[in-house]
């Protein structure tokens, strides 16, 4: 890469507002991240105001109206959108208040897992020896009991509640960021650049924040989305067996799991809180794909580079009346 | 009874001082009453360095010359034997005041592109031992120091703002050094600086560490397996072979008249640019491998390989003798 490209780099690399407003340009540029984030965003803004937006109380039975196909298919109206259940309840409504206790439960549980792990990973992997051997047994021990099963063993002795579902989820989760993170520090603490640090008389704290928690990055937010959706299935699962969210309330893995029964006769029960977290996962992605190269320095240059390339192609293509490449 | 193996000036007090120093690295870990096998890496290496003075090591790989860089660093333990730095035995120290102490030695590390985070800015690389150490309090009082170091081993004053990756790797190598200067260190272990280097920059890899060792008097403990890059850098020369010292002279000592047959068979492997001369030359060549460090043999550990060997040899190692002023061999038999 020339120095006169790196040193052009438009991004402000010091200073707080301009800091995000640089940020916020180099989104722009790339759109699927940007309309990642912006679906996202609309998401959290509907769980949040879910009261003020959905038509019905989500709980409201109709036996009279149920099984309604959506608005746009013979025998549906505008009055349920997205037809109802076979108890009557409007399925938007649900959808809209379902995104509550999902974002909520998958959220918190990728968080308290995921630094739990981290941490046990990077202290397993950097003190090595006898640490080691000893954490990764008890990882160990835990991989083999079926989470499932402790599950519904603490749930049964404590009582169902969110915060419930959240502790034990995020007790029963959190091996796997320990493993991949005990690894990766494992291969990061030979490096010459972590023994250059040690030299120079960095601290063992100092040593593992700046030098190796960076290379953690984007193992770890690869780990935390995938994890994302197997914790949104897993509360499904739970709520299922009676465990997890209980009804009135809902969840977009509860009705999953509930419209499994009338998958041929009432499809729309289950595609749309379906669609929905694939909606939430998939943009979750796309926006975690650009935090991923965003984190580095020498990927976000390539990518800058890449951007002046296309600009100055695009820029070619216009004033030649024959295209360019 | 050490013997001491004479220092290129004599009077003042050498900057380093290693005494019969060996390292093991254990295999694998003993199980229960199975006792714990070891690879015996170096095994009675002594030498002294003086203030300003640059001592080469030279070997083959696995002879051990990078153990003994990280053993003076103390970053990998001493099984035996002291080692003495600025007159202080440090062979023991931990913690806060080997922190300390190191400040005062630095290391060069062979890869330039393994030994910079490439997450890091110049900046951050080059200021953080004076940020781990309390010279300065923030990256804004480092920046004027940071430019001064760039600028003494030849960077553009604008690199500090720029990530490891934008640079070659010979900018990259002048980035480790100024790391390693930041701290105004007496000893820089040089760990084969220059030897991923393309050809090219060796020489002025090499010039730049030279300049920089009148400037500040530094000590050089110079690893390399490139002769010819030791020849232009270092004022004494040490060979090493499978953990042990076997020749330790001055440089023109050993280029002209070496005396250990490892030693004549190392610098006759060295190509020479002027090809009849090269052809007319002898080359030596010893047959079999190095030994198996983990049962190193008895005696002398050449000896598996050595024409001259004798049943001495065998079993009794040579230690270090001054066959000529200020040279040492460690040979029953030449002289």
């Amino acid at each position: 890469m020339s120095s006169a490209s790196t040193s052009s780099l438009p991004l402000a690399l010091s200073g707080g507002t301009r800091l995000a407003g640089g940020f916020l340009r180099e989104l722009w540029h790339d759109k699927p991240a940007a309309i990642g984030l912006l679906v996202i965003l609309l998401i959290i803004a509907m769980a949040i105001f879910a009261p003020l937006i959905a038509p019905y109380d989500p709980a409201a039975q109709s036996l009279i109206a149920r099984l309604k196909p959506p608005a746009w298919l013979a025998g549906g109206s505008w009055a349920h959108p997205l037809g109802t259940d076979h108890l009557g309840r409007d399925v938007l409504s649900r959808v809209i208040w379902g995104s509550r206790a999902t974002l909520l439960i998958g959220f918190s549980v990728v968080l308290l897992a995921g630094t739990f792990g981290v941490i046990v990973g990077l202290w397993a992997g950097y003190a090595g020896g006898r640490v080691d051997s000893l954490v990764m047994r008890l990882v160990d021990i835990q991989v083999s009991f079926p989470g499932i099963l402790l599950i519904l063993l603490i749930v049964s002795v404590i009582g169902p509640s969110i915060t419930t579902m959240i502790v034990v989820l995020a007790v029963t989760n959190w091996m796997v960021y320990a493993r991949q993170v005990r690894g990766i520090v494992m291969s990061v603490r030979q490096t010459a650049y972590v023994e250059a640090a040690e030299v120079i008389g960095c601290r063992p704290g100092r040593v593992i924040f700046r030098h190796i928690l960076p290379n953690l990055f984007s193992p770890i937010l690869t780990v935390a989305i995938l994890e994302f959706t197997n914790i949104v299935l897993a509360e499904a699962a739970i709520s299922f067996l009676g465990l997890g969210v209980q009804p009135p309330a809902t969840s977009w893995g509860l009705d999953v799991a509930a419209a499994r029964d009338y998958i041929f006769i009432a499809w729309w029960l289950i595609t749309f809180p379906g669609l929905s977290i694939v909606a939430t996962v998939l943009s979750v992605n796309l926006f975690a794909n650009w935090v991923r190269i965003t984190a580095d320095p020498q990927e976000r240059e390539k990518r800058f580079a890449r951007a002046q390339a296309a600009k100055r192609r695009r820029a070619r293509g216009d004033q030649a009346t024959v295209p360019a490449e | 009874m050490l013997q001491t193996y004479g220092t290129a000036r004599a009077g003042t007090a050498p900057i380093l001082k290693v005494e019969d120093l060996a390292v093991e690295y254990p295999l694998g870990k003993g199980f229960l009453w199975k006792p714990k096998r070891t690879f015996s890496a170096l095994d009675g290496i002594s030498f002294e360095l003086a203030r300003g003075e640059t001592l080469g090591l030279v070997g083959e790989s696995g002879s051990g010359k990078t153990t003994i860089g990280r053993a003076v660093l103390r970053r990998v333990a001493a099984a035996r034997g002291r080692i003495i730095f600025d007159g202080k035995d440090i062979t023991d120290l931990a913690g806060e005041k080997l922190r300390r102490i190191r400040a005062r030695m630095q290391l060069v590390l062979q890869d330039p592109y393994a030994s910079l985070n490439p997450r890091m800015r110049v900046l951050d690389i080059v200021a953080e031992p004076l940020l781990v150490h309390g010279v300065v309090r923030n990256l804004e009082e480092a920046r004027p120091r940071v430019r001064e170091l760039l600028r003494l081993v030849g960077l553009p004053a604008d690199a500090h703002e720029r990530h490891p990756h934008a640079f070659s790797g010979g900018q990259r190598q002048r980035i480790g050094i100024a790391r390693a200067l930041a701290l105004k260190p007496e000893l820089i272990v040089a760990d084969e600086p220059v030897s991923a280097l393309d050809v090219s920059v060796r020489a002025q890899v090499v010039n730049l560490l030279q300049d920089l060792q009148q400037q500040f008097g530094l000590s050089y403990l110079f690893i390399a397996h490139d002769l010819s890059v030791v020849r232009h850098i270092s004022q004494r020369v040490a060979i090493l072979y499978a953990g042990r010292v076997v020749e330790l002279a001055d440089r023109e000592a050993i280029y002209t008249s070496p005396r250990h047959p490892y030693t004549e068979a190392l610098l006759s492997a060295v190509p020479i640019a002027n090809p009849s001369l090269q052809r007319a030359r002898k080359r030596i060549v010893y047959k079999s491998e190095v030994p198996d460090l983990v049962n190193p043999p008895a005696g002398c550990r050449f000896h598996t390989r050595c024409p001259w060997a004798s049943d001495r040899c065998r079993t009794e190692a040579p230690p270090l003798m001054e066959k000529a002023p200020k040279h040492f061999v460690a040979c029953w038999h030449r002289d």
